[in-house]
């Protein structure tokens, strides 16, 4: 069975997360650099997709933007070229799209999906997964209604 | 049957390539410790040549960097053994 990777990989300094595709599932992949843990979802057993806009407060932003000039005016003195590629990609990866948290349900459990920390990126995958798992449940649930039986 | 020969049953999974770089690598930077991570590097890649691809299928480049880096290290470790060694000899005459 082959999987195809979708888009959204959640770097940490512990590993990564990535969710694959497969014919039937959906297969969450959680990386710590030497081992990798693989989580399955069937598609005829997820129920739900939770999404919620990620909102940070006005004092995280705060912290933010001090942390950003501290570190740009600390390299600045030294190393000017660096620090001013280091701060456009911190720019960048803070403002380029709100952040999300995302899980999946399922009859036994509700799991994070680590991977779709971007809306936009979380609103792509969930384009591309729901159709399949309605195919999937619909599949699944027309041989088992019930028959009308006529005497 | 070999273990992990059946990916659909497999919840995790150890990445042999990934430990055999890392450990050919990551000691280069203190060099001393390669007189020992060397070795094990290249015993890493013969053991887990041939071990099952996984899920996620991923090419050997890992293990054939590992495998040579840890060859130079190797040949280093002996080269460097060899010359002091015929450098005493040559002194002590």
């Amino acid at each position: 069975m082959t999987h195809r990777r979708l888009p959204g990989k959640r770097r940490t300094l512990g590993g990564n997360s990535t969710l694959w595709l497969a014919d039937d599932h959906l297969l969450l992949v959680k990386s710590t650099r030497f081992a990798e843990q693989y989580k399955r979802f069937y598609f005829r057993d997820i129920q739900a997709f939770l999404i919620r806009e990620k909102k940070y407060s006005a004092s995280r932003n705060l912290w933010d933007v001090f942390f950003w000039l501290a570190v740009v005016a600390i390299y600045l003195a030294h190393a000017p070229l660096t620090a001013l590629f280091g701060a456009a990609l911190l720019l960048y990866k803070r403002f380029s799209g709100p952040h999300s948290v995302c899980h999946i349900q399922t009859a036994v459990q509700v799991e994070p999906l680590p991977s779709l920390y971007r809306l936009r990126v979380a609103e792509e995958v969930l384009n591309q997964l729901v159709p399949l798992v309605e195919a999937a449940q619909m599949e699944e649930s027309s041989p088992s209604e019930p028959q009308v039986q006529q005497s | 049957m070999k273990k992990g020969k059946l990916p659909a049953l497999e919840m995790t999974r150890r990445r042999f390539d990934s430990i055999a770089l890392a450990i050919a690598t990551l000691p280069a930077l203190l060099i001393w410790p390669t007189i020992v991570t060397g070795p094990v590097a290249i015993y890493l890649c013969f053991t887990h040549w041939n071990d099952p691809p996984g899920i996620l299928r991923r090419s050997r480049w890992r293990l054939i960097a590992a495998f040579c880096i840890g060859i130079v290290q190797v040949a280093s470790w002996a080269g460097l053994g060899i010359y002091l060694f015929t450098s005493r000899d040559r002194l002590m005459l």
